[in-house]
């Protein structure tokens, strides 16, 4: 009996990941269609962060990437519904925050935002959870059009 | 009952490996051996290296560009699919791979399906060359293409094969192939925008080009990550031509507190610091050459 079982743990387990696998690629996809229509995906990051410790800083996701001079890019976030905490992302210019999807000050949220760019350099990309909390999210960077 | 619960057990890690087909595989199943093999020994770590390539090079960002300055398309620019049999190493097919790749992105800004049917197989070709073919759904691109439907997702997909695939060999100690494809994005890229301003001169286009040299700082740095190998030794040297007629090019940057502007509920960020890039005719015209030269030995 006890081989049926774990026979049977080991056929749910691999069929669980092989659905999940999928189900990754189309949170991506997903995420991309709330872009907009005027968005062209670029590049996703997924992450799926631990809970914050006792009193340390809340875990953080950070990408460095280039963004080129004359360009309107959107950044936009989705948190996965069984997410515990609600994901946000910031876009900062060497240590100097520019933009973030949430105001800790208001609470206000939002589902991205669009950057104008102005100057092509090496920008960062953080991406937290409210609160420290652990949660799972997808950001996507788009394109949007040559300013 | 027990045998048929082998048989399911079977099928299920039969299920489990084919849905995992792209995850991971031992050095030995790579059909060619690549020249660096570990990314362990490198200057900079692995780590690093991953911080470093996000998004360094984007065919969309360029096509954008050329096709915003209302240049029509023109298949003379594109590199050629017919000799794919010349690019017989691991380097060789990863830098052609990128360079197909950033025309693929080309085509697809211009909606001209009935040329991206050859580029999609010459990508396929390349990608499964270097055992990263099974991230390309050539199947559903070449219904899109055929079919003259949805440009959008074709253009999606095509994106994110390409980012798959370039995830995959950085986290399967690959990385320098990985360098590779995105230096021939990059490049390929740079050749498009030199060659459109080499027939239409434009004062942006020129700008822009000029600009690239901020992108082009970075993608040294990756490449020489790798210079011990004689292809890079190689490619590097072609490039470091390429950077003393960048380095001559001056940036000047003006400072300014980033605006915050809600419209409709959307948030824009609105960037007041602004880079000018100085860039004379001369400047140009040795950017256009080098890089005509560089990128041609690359598609040999």
């Amino acid at each position: 009996m006890k081989h049926i079982t774990f026979i049977l743990a080991i056929v749910f387990l691999s069929i669980g990941y092989a659905a999940n696998a999928q189900t990754e690629a189309q949170k991506v996809e997903i995420c991309s269609g709330t872009a907009g229509p005027d968005a062209s995906y670029l590049k996703d990051f997924v992450v799926d962060l631990p809970a914050a410790q006792g009193d340390e800083k809340a875990p953080t996701a950070k990408y460095s990437l280039i963004l080129q001079k004359d360009t309107k890019y959107r950044i936009t976030i989705c948190t996965d519904d069984d997410s515990p905490g609600k994901g946000y992302v910031q876009l900062l210019d060497t240590n100097s925050l520019l933009g973030s999807s949430f105001n800790p000050q208001t609470g206000k949220e939002y589902k991205g935002f669009d950057f104008d760019c102005q100057k092509s350099s090496v920008y960062h990309i953080f991406i937290q959870f409210q609160e420290g909390k652990a949660g799972k999210s997808i950001v996507i960077l788009s394109f949007i059009k040559k300013l | 009952m027990i045998k048929r619960l082998t048989y399911l057990f079977l099928c299920s890690v039969f299920v489990f490996y084919s849905c995992k087909s792209g995850v991971k595989k031992s050095k030995g199943e790579f059909g060619e051996n690549d020249s660096i093999k570990a990314d362990s020994a490198l200057p900079v770590s692995k780590e690093a290296m991953a911080d470093l390539v996000q998004n360094i090079s984007s065919p969309i960002e360029m096509a954008a560009l050329i096709k915003s300055l209302g240049v029509p398309f023109s298949q003379k620019y594109l590199a050629p699919t017919n000799h794919l049999d010349n690019f017989n190493t691991n380097t060789s097919k990863a830098v052609n791979l990128g360079i197909f790749g950033a025309d693929l992105g080309y085509i697809n800004m211009y909606s001209k399906t009935s040329t991206v049917l050859s580029y999609i197989s010459a990508v396929k070709t390349l990608a499964d060359g270097i055992n990263v073919g099974q991230f390309f759904d050539f199947t559903t691109l070449k219904r899109l293409a055929t079919n003259n439907e949805n440009i959008d997702s074709l253009m999606y997909i095509s994106i994110h094969s390409f980012n798959v695939m370039d995830e995959y060999l950085r986290k399967n100690n690959r990385s320098n192939l990985s360098a590779l494809m995105i230096a021939g994005v990059y490049i390929e890229g740079l050749y498009l925008m030199t060659q459109v301003a080499k027939e239409k001169p434009n004062k942006k286009l020129a700008e822009s080009i000029g600009d690239q040299k901020i992108i082009f700082e970075q993608m040294l740095l990756i490449l020489k990550n790798y210079q011990k190998d004689p292809y890079f030794k190689d490619f590097i040297a072609n490039m470091e031509t390429l950077k003393k007629e960048f380095s001559e090019i001056k940036i000047t940057i003006e400072m300014g507190e980033p605006k915050s502007v809600e419209k409709n509920g959307m948030l824009t960020i609105i960037q007041t610091s602004k880079s000018t890039v100085h860039i004379t005719d001369e400047q140009l015209k040795r950017i256009i050459s080098q890089t005509e030269i560089i990128r041609n030995k690359l598609i040999k």
